[in-house]
């Protein structure tokens, strides 16, 4: 039975018969819309974000695709250098030092534009395509976005659901730092995610209906915090923490959605844009998002977040740390960006026609937590069981 | 890295110091029993070793509490319930004299530094590089006062000085010659101590009482946890506290500072025995939400519940054990499962706001606080026994003997076990042994009343999928759960007997015995009579001439002074 062990324990999520006091003291401090009669409502905090792999043996048919330092060879030879000054820069770049750093900057610099070297991370497009190696499998992680079957949908391994689109899986899933499975995040997003969450404002989740404990229509509510996620002594983000929801509306995104058999999604997809972190991701945006969580018997979601995903803050996300992080974990960030270009599905340019996102899916959880207004400066807290 | 001659030299002088304080330390200890073997007919002394908050709030008081104390400081000994008590039959073991020396230097040397000398030291030498007996004179004096709790002999204060020239020469700096006497001091037992000095009862023949100062130092101890001011220490100069109209007139003045709000904390703090917070471990596996913040924040979530409650509402004591009204901080609200709505900026020290659980909250009062929850359980389960046994002992005086060294915990400790899957289930199969069932029997229906509150103080209602039964029991009286456990013990006439008995405890420095029973039954009555006030209790009994009165032909307080070795012992 769904939220059977809320239904047990104090707190916000109270038992049913205390839903009217819930409602009365929550609606009044939480961000999201009150309503005239007695909702149920419960929030939490993402604790964990990160792309959707499934790679399984095989599903590279062309190979994984080379580490860095062997995809420079290649760079290298794109940009027209014989072997045996390929060879002479890469030993320079094995060197360290002065001679090292004049061999990443022509890496660096291996754009061009008119004939001229420019920042290849920023140009991208002005690298030869590389060509990097894509999965090819029946099987991702994710939602059918736009409704149809082709033969570019994968299954969904979980649902067994067709018509599955993440072609983002598609092009990073033969890069190693991108390869992973549903409980085994990729080390990629491993990293990042590790980064992030210490520093940047929390995300929030809330789910308002008429009774949570049973299947019916809700309302799924997300916002930034102002805060940052807290983590407990294990690690993990400790549930019932309060947040204060962002003010700025760039965050605040309502979905309609329902609970059926222990699963929350979105029924009505549309377009969520939550502020990220400045230095990497500044904004995760997501047209046409779907949403799948399982509710957990100790109260935590688990799932998948899913929609066409712009392909430039995509591809910026993961460039941004430039040959530092390409040379750590990104392999080949230009090909990257051919990569993702090669395999956009989404929302076409009206002009051109080219596809400027690319579906995608992302692992998501979240605790337990309390949302408050963030212009409540103290006020005095009412429990209710 | 090798010292110089001149810091070598230098420390002579304040080694010296530390060396005879070491042996005034020792003579301390064994001169109360020595002279009690000796005949006891002269006045008898009586000391107390400060404990760390005292230690602290003392450097406080008198140097301003940005001071930095380091260090660690020798366990307590808890002697009838109270450390207060064990404080009375405790040394200082060689470490803890290496550490009080080092604390001592650090306290010193923040005294004279740039940022402390102007405000601190009120004079200032006639050569820096050179000593100064006047400027010395003047700064040891006024700061030993306050230290020693009386005024210094001239020999004392002319050792202070002497020292601080001695070594100001060898510095060639007046301020480092005064750092090394003050540390010196610092190290002493007439600062360490609680040294009270006995003097003939006018009043009473045979009978001797506290001496001014020591009686001004026992007032200031019991009500605001630290030294007497100067203006207590005045009074004892003038006579003032030798008349019960000044000694009121004083009490009342120190009721009425907001420091006697330090006193109710360091009282109860005593009480609740939340020293044992130093020492708690949880498994971070099972109880996630139980950082050391969580530890630090609960331990003065119930200290603030206590003072809020007795002091600004001037509520009954008794109260206290149903009270819906609490303080909370944003890691407490994790555990307890309630919302915190306080605007800080990330990284902010967790803030305290006013918190009261709601009518239905099935927390109320301060048994159902993670302090006393997730205190008297174990590193990773709750303990119905711990929990009944520290009900019993603390909050209504009565022990609980220890359990017996050969008993098998296998069954209570297997909290997997699919036969018994609650504690209720595995503490009846455990005493069904007969051992184990008398202790039990009083421990238990206690205990299981708060199992709806796990080892770490979070909610459960289940355990193993099973159902927990919170019906307890006490002392005939039935009740379910935390809030009926907490209105039991409020309506038990232990309750505030318990509190008077060791309220008194704590001031006298020992549990009070046949002599001072008659007494002890009076400020019962008065409690009583009162509503049950603490201040107006700690009023009465600081205004009382039996807290000052020692009888030598009575082997009552004589026993005070001998050693003793009765550690308080937990167990399962």
């Amino acid at each position: 039975m769904p939220f059977k062990n809320y239904e047990n324990a104090p707190g916000i999520f109270g038992a049913k018969v205390n839903s009217l006091a819930v409602a009365l003291t929550v609606s009044a401090l939480c961000f999201a819309g009150t309503h005239a009669v007695a909702m149920d409502k419960r929030s939490y905090v993402i604790e964990w974000f990160s792309q959707a792999s499934h790679s399984t043996d095989g599903d590279c048919p062309a190979g994984i695709n080379p580490p860095t330092r062997q995809q420079y060879y290649e760079s290298f030879e794109l940009l027209g250098f014989e072997p045996e000054e390929v060879e002479e820069q890469m030993k320079k770049y094995a060197q360290g030092g002065m001679p090292a750093a004049n061999a990443k900057n022509i890496l660096r610099m291996r754009g061009r534009i008119d004939g001229e070297p420019v920042n290849g991370f920023v140009h991208p497009w002005t690298v030869a395509d590389p060509n990097l190696n894509s999965v090819k499998s029946d099987y991702a992680l994710g939602f059918n976005l736009d409704g149809q079957v082709s033969d570019a949908s994968f299954t969904e391994p979980m649902t067994n659901e067709k018509g599955i689109d993440n072609q983002l899986f598609r092009a990073m899933g033969c890069i190693e730092q991108f390869r992973g499975t549903y409980d085994h995040p990729p080390t990629f997003w491993a990293f990042i995610w590790g980064s992030m969450k210490e520093t940047t404002p929390a995300w929030l989740m809330t789910v308002e209906g008429k009774d949570l404990g049973s299947d019916g229509p809700v309302t799924i509510t997300f916002d930034r915090a102002l805060e940052h996620i807290t983590f407990g002594p294990t690690g993990n983000a400790v549930s019932h923490i309060t947040y204060r929801a962002d003010p700025d509306p760039r965050s605040h995104h309502e979905f309609a959605g329902k609970i059926e058999n222990n699963v929350l999604s979105i029924t009505d997809p549309g377009e969520l844009r939550l502020l990220l972190d400045t230095l990497s991701f500044p904004e995760f945006v997501l047209f046409n998002a779907h949403l799948r969580m399982t509710i957990e018997a100790d109260g935590s979601l688990k799932g998948l977040i899913g929609g066409y995903q712009p392909l430039w803050d995509y591809y910026f996300g993961i460039a941004q740390g430039g040959l530092a992080y390409e040379g750590m974990i990104i392999n080949d960030a230009p090909g990257i960006y051919h990569s993702l270009k090669r395999h956009a599905d989404g929302n076409p340019d009206p002009e051109t026609g080219e596809f400027t996102s690319i579906s995608a899916a992302y692992r998501i959880d979240a605790v337990p937590a309390f949302v408050v207004p963030a212009e409540a400066a103290a006020y005095q807290n009412i429990s209710s069981r | 890295m090798p010292q110089s001659k001149s810091v070598r030299l230098a420390s002579v002088a304040v080694a010296a110091l530390t060396f005879v304080a070491t042996l005034s330390v020792t003579a301390l200890v064994v001169s109360p029993a020595a002279s009690v073997e000796a005949g006891g007919a002269s006045p008898q002394t009586f000391t107390r070793r400060l404990t760390p908050d005292q230690y602290k709030t003392i450097i406080a008081d008198v140097f301003g509490k940005d001071i930095r104390i380091g260090g660690r400081f020798d366990p307590g000994l808890r002697v009838d319930g109270l450390l207060e008590v064990g404080a009375g039959e405790v040394s200082v073991s060689a470490t803890g004299m290496e550490q009080y020396d080092a604390m001592a230097r650090s306290i010193a040397n923040q005294i004279i530094d740039d940022k402390h000398r102007r405000l601190l030291i009120s004079c200032e030498p006639k050569a820096n590089d050179k000593p100064d007996a006047e400027c010395a004179t003047q700064f040891l004096g006024t700061v030993g006062k306050l230290l020693f709790r009386r005024p210094l002999t001239s020999e004392e204060l002319n050792l202070h000085v002497e020292a601080a020239a001695a070594a100001a020469l060898v510095e060639k700096d007046f301020y480092k010659g005064l750092a090394l006497s003050l540390a010196g001091m610092l190290s002493q037992p007439q600062f360490l101590f609680r040294h009270e000095v006995l003097e003939a009862d006018p009043d009473r023949k045979g009978a001797y009482r506290l001496d001014a100062y020591s009686k001004a130092s026992r007032l200031s101890f019991l009500l605001w946890n630290s030294g007497p001011d100067e203006r207590l220490l005045e009074a004892a100069e003038n006579g003032e506290m030798s008349t019960q109209k000044g000694l009121t007139r004083q009490v009342e003045r120190m009721v009425r500072s907001p420091r006697l709000a330090s006193g109710v904390r360091a009282f109860f703090s005593d009480m609740f025995h939340f020293d044992q917070f130093d020492g708690l471990i949880k498994d971070t596996q099972i109880y996630p939400k139980f950082s050391s913040q969580v530890a630090v924040d609960s331990r003065d979530q119930t200290l603030r519940t206590v003072v809020d409650h007795l002091l600004v509402r001037k509520g009954d004591y008794r109260d206290i054990f149903t009270t819906k009204k609490t303080f909370m901080t944003k890691a407490l609200a994790a555990v307890y499962k309630v919302p915190f709505g306080m605007n800080l900026p990330n990284g902010s020290p967790d803030a305290w706001m006013p918190y009261e659980f709601s009518e239905d909250d099935p927390r109320a009062g301060i048994l159902t606080h993670i302090s006393f929850v997730a205190l008297h359980s174990h590193p990773g389960r709750s303990s119905p026994t711990l929990r009944g046994k520290a009900l019993r002992e603390i909050m209504l005086c009565q022990k609980v003997p220890s359990p017996p060294g050969d008993v098998d915990f296998t069954l209570v400790q297997d909290t997997a076990s699919e036969e018994y899957k609650t504690a209720r289930a595995r503490l009846t199969a455990h005493s069904t042994e007969p051992a184990c069932a008398g202790c039990h029997k009083i421990t238990d229906p206690i205990g299981l009343a708060l199992e709806n509150f796990n080892g770490g103080g979070e909610w459960q209602t289940t355990e193993n999928g099973a159902t927990i039964d919170t019906s307890g029991a006490l002392d005939g009286v039935s009740f379910s759960g935390g809030e009926g456990l907490g209105e039991a013990v409020r309506n038990n006439d232990a309750v505030a007997s318990c509190l008077v008995n060791r309220m008194a405890a704590y001031a006298l420095g020992k549990k009070p015995g046949p002599v001072k029973s008659q007494w002890v039954s009076v400020l019962e009555s008065k409690f009583a009579d009162s509503g049950y006030l603490v201040q107006d209790l700690m009023k009465e009994i600081a205004v009382s001439p039996e807290l000052f009165r020692v009888s030598s032909s009575n082997l009552d307080e004589l026993t005070m002074l001998m050693p003793r070795h009765r550690p308080d012992k937990e167990g399962e």
